[in-house]
Order: C-alpha cells, then sequence, then structure tokens
C-alpha cells in the first residue's frame, strides 16, 4: 500500500438548506474540494458519493452537472458513517495504485421527517414493542445508567454541548453558532429524563468532499503543507454480551488506527468524534484511550478537551453544532482536521496541529477512525 | 361486532407467547444455543456468538432487574399515543439485555435493579378491533407500582 495525500476539502454550510436541492449541495462542496486541491475534474479517476435516504443514485445525481467524464461513481450508505466509509474507500482505492486521483462527496437533505432503516411493518412492529428506534430514548437510558455506575453528573454531559456550542461559533460552516450556558442546556425542552434537547445533535442538510491522490500527483499541485493518510480503520461490533464481554468497537478501531500510525493517543493534536448526544463524547475519551471507564466527565470538567486544552475534541462544534446530515458527517471531519493541519482554522486554529484523529459511528454499530497527519 | 369475537392478537408473531389465562404472564420466546450457552433475545436462527445454526427455542423466565430507565417526553417520530411514557432495559438472569415499555409504575420509585416482570398491554387495535398486545414489564413490588397504564 502507497501513501495517499489529502490535496483538497470543500464543504456546504450545515443546517435546514431549503434554498439548494441535494445535487445543488453537494456540487457546491465538490466545486470547493476541486479548487481547494488545484485539481481539474477531469484529472479525477472514481468517485464515492456517501449519502443515507437521498434517493437512488445520488452520486450521478451531483456529479452529471459537474461533467460527465464517464468515471465510475459509486454510491455509499452506512448511515451515520456514511461519509468515513466513503472517503476509507477512496483512501483504498489510492493506496492500492488501482488510481491516482479520487474523490470522496457526502451530501445530505434530512429535512423534517424521522429516519426509518426499514419499512417492513414486521420489523418496524418489533421496534415499537421493544421501544427501539429512538435515539433520544437509548441515549437517555445510557446517560442514565452511566450516572448510575459512576455518579456523574449531568452537569459534565450539560459541559459537552457547551463547549461544542463555543466551538461552533468559531465555525463559519456550522449549523448553530450561538453560545449556550449550562443553565440553558439544562433549561432546554425534556427530551427523554434526563436528557434536553440540547444535548442532542440538530437535524441538517449540507455536503461535504474531499480529493485524495498519490503523493506524486500531490507534489504537482499542492503549494502549502502535505497532508496525508496515516491510519484507516473500519470495524463493526463483534459479539459480545453479559456473558461473552468484549471491547467497544471504537475501542478495537482505536487500537488498530494507533498501530497503523505508529502513534499513541496523546501523539493526537485534536481529535473530532461522534456526538450525537453528549454522553457520546465522554465515552469516547475513554474508547479512544485518553482516560479509563468512568473517568471522562472529569476531562471535560477539567477542560482538557476544549480548544487551548490538553486534547481538544470536536473543534468545529461537532454533530451538536456542526450539524449532521449523515452522508456528509464524516466528511465534514475530514475538512476539519485538513484545515487544522494547514494552520488555517482562524479562530479555532488549535497551536501548531500537526497529526488530527477523525472518528464516526454508524447504526448497526459500525466504528471508522482515520489519522490525517502533516 | 361483538366482545367474542375479539382478540388479543400479539403484535409481532414469535416475539412472546400470550398468557395462557386471562390474568396470567406472557414469556419472552428466544434461543439457547447448545454449544457455546448464550441466550437470545429476540430468537435467532444462527447463534451470533459462534455461528451454530442448530439453536433451540426457550421461553425465559418471567423476572428480571430493571438496568435503566427513562420518561419519554418527546416520542419517535410518527408515535401517535399518550405522553409521557417510560421505556426501560431489563436483565434477563439468562443474560439477555431487554428493551421495553414499561407499565403500571410510580417513576419516582423506580430503582437501579429492582425487580420487574412481565405483562401484555394493548397497544393498538386492527382494522378488525382486535386488540395488538406487546410485552411490558412492570415492578414486582407494589409499593412502586402507579396507576399509569395499568
Amino acid at each position: 500500500m502507497r501513501e495517499v495525500a489529502v490535496v483538497g476539502v470543500g464543504m456546504t454550510r450545515f443546517g435546514r438548506r431549503d434554498d439548494k436541492t441535494m445535487p445543488e449541495l453537494g456540487v457546491e462542496a465538490t466545486l470547493n474540494a476541486l479548487r481547494d486541491s488545484g485539481i481539474a475534474w477531469k484529472t479525477v479517476q472514481l468517485a464515492y458519493c456517501a449519502a443515507a435516504n437521498q434517493g437512488l443514485a445520488a452520486g450521478t445525481r451531483v456529479l452529471e452537472a459537474i461533467g460527465m467524464t464517464g468515471i465510475p461513481i459509486i454510491n455509499v450508505e452506512n448511515a451515520s458513517a456514511s461519509g468515513s466509509t466513503a472517503f476509507r474507500e477512496a483512501y483504498l482505492a489510492v493506496a492500492s495504485g488501482a488510481y491516482d486521483v479520487a474523490l470522496a462527496l457526502g451530501v445530505g437533505k434530512i429535512g423534517k421527517g424521522g429516519l426509518s432503516a426499514t419499512d417492513d411493518v414486521r420489523e418496524t412492529n418489533i421496534s415499537r414493542v421493544m421501544g427501539l428506534n429512538h435515539a433520544l430514548s437509548n441515549f437517555a437510558l445510557k446517560m442514565n445508567r452511566r450516572m448510575h455506575d459512576y455518579g456523574s453528573s449531568i452537569d459534565s454531559f450539560a459541559r459537552i454541548a457547551v463547549k461544542n456550542h463555543h466551538h461552533g461559533a468559531l465555525n463559519p460552516y456550522a449549523q448553530i453558532q450561538k453560545e449556550v450556558t449550562v443553565e440553558e442546556v439544562h433549561a432546554s425542552r425534556m427530551g427523554c429524563d434526563p436528557l434536553t434537547v440540547l444535548h442532542m445533535c440538530p437535524i441538517s442538510d449540507g455536503a461535504a468532499a474531499a480529493i485524495l491522490c498519490s503523493t506524486d500527483v500531490a507534489a504537482k499541485c499542492t503549494k502549502g503543507p502535505l497532508i496525508t493518510v496515516a491510519a484507516s480503520v473500519f470495524k463493526t461490533q463483534a459479539y459480545r454480551s453479559r456473558n461473552c464481554p468484549g471491547p467497544d468497537v471504537t475501542e478495537v478501531a482505536a487500537k488498530e488506527a494507533y498501530e497503523q500510525a505508529g502513534m499513541g493517543p496523546w501523539d493526537m493534536d485534536l481529535v473530532q468524534v461522534h456526538d450525537a448526544a453528549t454522553i457520546e463524547e465522554v465515552e469516547s475519551y475513554e474508547f479512544l484511550g485518553y482516560c479509563k471507564y468512568g473517568e471522562g466527565e472529569r476531562l471535560i470538567d477539567e477542560g482538557a478537551t476544549q480548544i487551548g486544552g490538553k486534547i481538544p475534541f470536536n473543534t468545529d462544534g461537532g454533530l451538536l453544532t456542526r450539524g449532521h446530515p449523515l452522508g456528509p458527517t464524516g466528511l465534514a471531519q475530514i475538512w476539519e482536521t485538513v484545515v487544522q493541519l494547514r494552520g488555517q482554522a482562524g479562530p479555532r486554529q488549535v497551536e501548531g496541529a500537526k497529526v488530527g484523529l477523525a472518528h464516526m459511528i454508524g447504526y448497526g454499530d459500525v466504528a471508522v477512525i482515520h489519522i490525517l497527519k502533516r | 361486532m361483538t366482545t367474542q369475537e375479539r382478540k388479543q392478537i400479539p403484535i409481532v408473531d414469535d416475539l412472546f407467547a400470550m398468557p395462557s389465562a386471562p390474568d396470567g404472564q406472557p414469556r419472552l420466546i428466544g434461543s439457547r444455543c447448545p454449544v457455546c450457552g448464550e441466550y437470545f433475545f429476540p430468537k435467532r436462527a444462527i447463534c451470533a456468538n459462534c455461528q451454530n445454526e442448530d439453536l433451540r427455542e426457550v421461553l425465559f423466565g418471567q423476572r428480571g432487574e430493571l438496568y435503566s430507565f427513562t420518561l419519554v417526553r418527546i416520542p419517535p417520530f410518527g408515535y401517535k399515543g399518550p405522553l409521557p411514557y417510560a421505556q426501560g432495559q431489563i436483565q434477563l438472569p439468562e443474560g439477555p439485555l431487554v428493551n421495553c415499555l414499561l407499565t403500571d409504575y410510580d417513576y419516582d420509585k423506580l430503582q437501579f435493579g429492582m425487580e420487574m416482570e412481565i405483562a401484555v398491554a394493548k397497544l393498538e387495535e386492527d382494522a378488525e378491533g382486535h386488540e395488538l398486545m406487546a410485552y411490558v414489564y412492570r415492578p414486582v413490588s407494589k409499593d412502586a407500582r402507579g396507576e399509569r397504564g395499568s
């Protein structure tokens, strides 16, 4: 496998984007990534398009508007991890030597409706009986149990929302660019006790894209620092139960990613994680190796994970405020990591950032981790 | 339609066995792997742990411990029933963790690890007026029971 560079990133602002169609959002992000890379569309040899619930052939619907160059366009769906999966597939295509230049694109217009994994009534009835298929209540159950097991305070989880609102307020592409206080998080509408709506990410529309290429191609087009992929790992949860205990899928993926990169958790300068709910970021501190189980709350309480802290997490605001249109989310993490490693993040800049980790979880217990370095 | 014709029907086949008597309790239907000993709910054809394809159907016991719980005030998309309602997770002694709706509870008296027992509750009626039933759990302790959902 050869080294792969990320030479261009582009995205749209996330949020309610009634002003544009899904393909129009995809075109905007792709053109931004192409311009950023200095690579012409006709040079791109392969495209992966991540989209969840966007109808048939999302990728060709977007890219025909840019130019019908005859390249393979492969649609990828892996729920929240769709964008990270598309990035990984593009990485593998270039790393293998089969292609020199590839696009990873993510598009999503989620709108207001609910997302359902299936329309088969035999499956949906089971979800209703078992109270599944409700992200809010599932996070609340997890949060309540964690507070019981570790004596955590709801304030610690609220501080995740406060921190990520602070980071989002510094990101011009974030859906929510507004500071909140712990008191405001507690006072927001109750969803499922004790989880108020400000503990949850919003529903979003948007698009994000990255251009990957061989280092030979990168040497010809990049003027700035060379950003390369130091690790790419994809795992699904291996079977575990009370009687057969085992590690969380993110722990397994992280261990392998650190091995691939030849680095440890504290070699990272910044980390992006899947914070669909505040509790997920606290858990990720533990799964990614920054502290022991039950100590995640201390990291946020001490301010270690804010910009300027020991290990900044979700420097672009995370799912909580940058937004989460599913397909594009993992690529928005890549966008933020590349911008930070180039030193172009403005008021969000992590001083001297050289290595960044991006982690996504998808429905069905999927974890994808990438480490980028300059 | 006369009341005699109205039947109580499980909302999903093969998920639980309806009580044999009107005041009886249902039983969750699951699987046990005779090779590795794992128990599964709902039942499945192939062992998730060791891939053995010869699983045995089992009926779980009627009690378990309350692992976690929450009071749902913002429901899933499309839900039209009463609010709020409690949702829980029951740790079965055999191993599976079962997500479920709760019934007959005083929310303020629910406690982690408290003993819970299974019951059936009507979720909705179908076009013929038959009652579509789901399994639910309630506290064993009379003190933790309330009027809600009973």
